[in-house]
């Protein structure tokens, strides 16, 4: 997600919505907390099977070229890392 | 967006990088649940897989990219640090009371606490606090 101030303005561009949100925000919140509040109330789109099999495969393809004895442990990394305090060594 | 049901620790992404026992379940986990990825597990993420003998360290990029969802990744703040501190005493290591969390553990506990979510790893580290344990995790 892109950093706030980096986020572009929106428009709205209907004349409906943009009257709907005039009225929503009446009671004192902000253009931004209305909309954010109707993000809020919509599902998530759902993955569908395609697109996790193709994640899957994808993931496996990188695997395969990856030797697994070539990374370490998080064993071996915590103990290199962080010294008898828990801290970063 | 679909409230998550679990926290990412580093370790569940490294088990499934290095295909350790169950990382069939860690993956699927992962891929399917909702999951909060927090901002540090990513640079420990990174920390690890450079210092690792990797002979093309871009595969490990273009692996993080399908396992983390960045929409999802989330930053660390002062209600998180406020429970990884309060954490320390507990539950650090060098406490003298047998702690086990180092300092970035202490970050992703702070993470759960916060979120009232289990944790997904592998290891003792986090079963021996109070966090919940997500039970797709690899404990032991």
């Amino acid at each position: 997600m892109q950093p706030r101030r980096a986020q572009q303005p929106i428009t709205i561009r209907s004349d409906k919505a943009a009257a709907r949100l005039a009225v929503l925000t009446r009671d004192g919140r902000s253009q931004a907390e209305v909309i954010e509040e109707a993000l809020d109330r919509v599902p998530d789109p759902v993955a569908s099977s395609d697109d996790l099999a193709a994640r899957i495969a994808r993931i496996d393809a990188i695997l395969a070229q990856i030797d697994p004895s070539s990374i370490m442990s998080m064993a071996e990394f915590d103990s290199e890392m962080y010294d008898e305090h828990g801290l970063p060594r | 967006m679909t409230p998550a049901t679990l926290v990412v620790d580093t370790s569940a992404i490294m088990a499934v990088l290095k295909r350790e026992d169950r990382w069939f379940q860690l993956r699927a986990t992962i891929l399917e649940q909702p999951c909060i990825f927090p901002a540090p597990m990513l640079v420990e993420l990174w920390v690890v897989a450079r210092r690792s003998q990797l002979r093309s360290p871009a595969l490990v990029s273009s692996f993080i990219a399908e396992m983390v969802d960045p929409v999802r990744v989330v930053a660390f703040d002062a209600a998180h640090a406020d429970a990884a501190a309060l954490a320390a005493e507990a539950y650090g290591t060098g406490n003298g009371m047998g702690g086990m969390l180092n300092l970035f553990d202490l970050m992703i506990y702070g993470f759960a606490k916060v979120a009232g979510l289990p944790i997904l790893c592998t290891g003792h580290d986090f079963a021996s606090t109070d966090a919940a344990i997500h039970p797709a995790s690899r404990v032991g």
